[in-house]
């Protein structure tokens, strides 16, 4: 049994670790050197990372990226818990349906709402725009906030709320000084979920940008372009994936004990 | 401080009727119980006195003020959960400062009375921890602070001792009994601990399916139980009870025919209007006196013999647990020690005026004039 599962393990770490392997292996090297089947970098450089920052606006894509991450996460997760609260803890009719529909909301594939999401984007004015992005993704990060969100809130004892309106605070008060510091766990794991997901759209970041200006990095990336039209600039863009994954990385680590804490806490009471 | 008065207050949920029709006052000052089984309503009584509950008709009244459409923060009451409900983030000061803050109060005047409190309940040393570094009883405390500190005219207790172990309980109720004299508030206390309500209580309401069945001092309940409900629910061991019926025997007066060939003398007033009724007899385990059967033919005004099922001996007393003729079991509870054996044949006896008569309803019976 013990071989077995390490053998698993390893070949577990092995399938999703070594793709990355290999980006950072090529992001080292250059020129022919690079279609080269080798495990380990032959002359290894850090000259794509400098080209790739000097040679494309690539920090301003990384700014992009941040400011239209940051801005669905802090937009989402507003929303969300004044959405939770009342779904968790207001008693009205329809409130299930309500969260059908919700729910029902991230099942559309992404290309069904493009053409419709793409009217209403540049019916706003917000074509070419960051906030384009952070409108539309919405769409994903909206629907799974609320519903761990309020099942959080509703596990919440009712007691504390109680004594908290004793206390003389008002809804908005119970929220933001009772409920929000009990669901940092539950806030942390959905909004890194969130950030993940808003840092890594491909789709609608393409659709909805048209210069460099505002484009974010998983665009840039797949833009970025060679010498010729021939030359695929691989080692460009393994230097870009290596360059924004890291921080990803380092995010997950730092927050890994509230994500865990913050899923099971709602998926176990629930 | 200030009275609480309730006029007509109902309470349903959807189709559940919680309260019923409730016209009670509960009195300056005073420490009033609400005591009943579990699902009675208590809990849902004192939550429409806080207002966290909106009563479905009725008005509430604490001092001279109608607070029934005022939010519960506005009336001027604090109340104390059964689970604690400390704020679990929030240091034991932020947890009693919570409600003076958002009054508005300066932060002299707040750390003031917060001190003064803690002190009270000696928690002073605590102020800087979290709820969870506490133990049950200095959490108890901490909730009774955060009471204390908003100086409310009405204080609400929902079963606060009932998480706490029993010698730990003993010592709440003390200092709740000493706090309670101490500032004069008035205070009510749901509790189904039958203890509890006796030793606190100024005046107890005995609750049952959402109707308060009898209000008083706690001894009187206990010594006038107005329906065999009430009559069973205080006391432990409970009172006994025996089905009988009431016959005339002319020149000798009335007595009670019971069940199984005993038999009671009931004094020359009472009531001959009462002939012919079907009764219970309710005797209180304290009130039954138990003798070894003699045959000497003088048997007092009750006779009545049983058989020892079982002697439990609690060293300051000692229960009997009999089987009267007819199979029925009653508990005799005796002071010190007896030589009684189970397997015995004994004669149960009591002073007339002690025992408690209900009619076929339930309601007592008063046979004597
Ligand atoms: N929110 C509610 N919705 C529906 N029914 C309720 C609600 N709250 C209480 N009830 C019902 O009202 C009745 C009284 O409940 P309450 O909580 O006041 O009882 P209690 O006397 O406090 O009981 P316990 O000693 O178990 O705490 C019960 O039948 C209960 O089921
Ligand atoms: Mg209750």
């Amino acid at each position: 049994m013990r071989p077995g599962l390490w053998l698993a393990v390893g070949l577990i770490l092995l399938f999703s670790l070594f793709p990355f392997y290999w980006a950072i292996v090529s992001s080292l090297e250059t020129g022919t050197a690079l279609f080269d089947a080798d495990l380990l970098p032959s002359g290894a450089t850090l000259r794509n990372y400098g080209e790739i920052f000097a040679a494309q606006p690539f920090g301003r894509n990384i700014l992009n990226s941040l400011l239209v991450a940051g801005g669905t996460v802090a937009l989402a997760l507003t929303l969300a818990v004044g959405a939770a609260y009342a779904l968790g803890r207001v008693a009205f009719r329809g409130r299930g349906l309500l969260l059908m529909v919700i729910l029902a909301v991230s099942m559309f594939p992404q290309v069904a709402v493009l053409s419709g999401l793409f009217e209403l984007i540049a019916a706003l004015g917000l074509y070419n725009s960051l906030w384009a992005l952070i409108f539309s993704y919405m769409i994903f990060t909206l629907p799974f906030s609320v519903w761990v969100l309020t099942v959080f809130m509703r596990d919440l004892p009712r007691e504390i709320e109680e004594a908290a309106i004793i206390d003389g605070a008002g809804s908005f008060t119970v929220v933001t000084r009772i409920f929000l510091p009990l669901m940092a766990p539950a806030l942390a794991s959905t909004g890194l979920l969130a950030f993940l997901v808003a840092w890594n759209e491909f789709l609608f970041a393409l659709t909805f940008t048209l210069s460099d200006k505002v484009r974010t990095v998983p665009v840039a990336i797949a833009l970025i372009s060679g010498q010729s039209q021939y030359e695929i600039p691989w080692g460009h863009m393994m230097a870009a994936s290596v360059t924004v994954t890291l921080p990803l990385i380092l995010l997950v680590l730092l927050f890994q004990r509230r994500i865990v804490s913050g899923l099971t806490a709602g998926a176990v009471k629930g | 401080m200030a009275q609480v008065r309730l006029e007509g207050v109902a309470k349903r949920f959807g189709p559940v009727s919680a309260l019923a029709d409730i016209t009670e006052t509960m009195a300056d000052g005073e420490l009033t119980v609400i005591l009943g089984p579990s699902g009675c309503g208590k809990s849902t009584l004192l939550r429409v006195i806080a207002g966290l509950d909106e009563a479905t008709a009725g008005r509430i009244f604490i001092g001279d003020r109608d607070v029934t459409d005022l939010p519960p923060a506005k009336r001027d009451i604090a109340m104390v959960f059964q689970s604690y409900a400390l704020y679990p983030h929030m240091t034991v000061f932020d947890n009693m400062a919570f409600g003076l803050k958002l009054a508005g109060r300066s932060r002299a005047a707040v750390r003031a009375k917060v001190e003064e409190a803690a002190k009270l309940l000696r928690i002073d040393g605590l102020l800087d921890r979290k709820p969870r570094a506490l133990s049950g009883g200095q959490r108890q405390r901490v909730a009774m602070g955060r009471a204390l500190v908003r100086e409310p005219q009405v204080f609400l207790f929902d079963e606060p001792l009932s998480n706490l172990d029993a010698a730990l309980r003993v010592e709440m109720r003390f200092e709740i009994a000493a706090l309670q004299k101490q500032l004069g508030a008035t205070m009510v206390y749901v509790t189904h601990d039958q203890v509890e309500a006796m030793t606190l209580a100024d005046r107890i309401l005995v609750m049952r399916d959402g109707r308060v069945e009898q209000s008083g001092a706690p001894l009187d309940i206990y010594r006038r139980p107005v329906n065999r409900f009430v009559a069973g629910f205080l006391g432990t061991p409970g009172m006994n009870f025996i089905d009988g019926r009431i016959v005339d025997r002319g020149e000798n007066g009335l007595g009670i025919a019971l069940g199984d060939g005993g038999w009671i003398d009931l004094p020359l007033a009472a009531e001959t209007r009462l002939a012919g009724e079907v009764i219970q007899v309710g005797g209180r385990p304290e009130d039954l006196m138990v003798e070894k059967e003699r045959d000497d033919g003088k048997h007092g005004g009750v006779r009545l013999s049983a058989e020892v099922l079982l002697v439990e001996r609690l060293g300051a007393e000692t229960h009997l647990h009999l089987s009267v003729a007819g199979g029925r079991r009653i508990i005799a509870r005796v002071g010190g020690e007896t030589s009684l054996r189970q397997g015995e044949t004994v004669r149960v006896s009591a002073s007339v005026d002690v025992l408690h008569l209900f009619d076929v309803s339930g309601d007592r019976i008063a046979p004597v004039g």
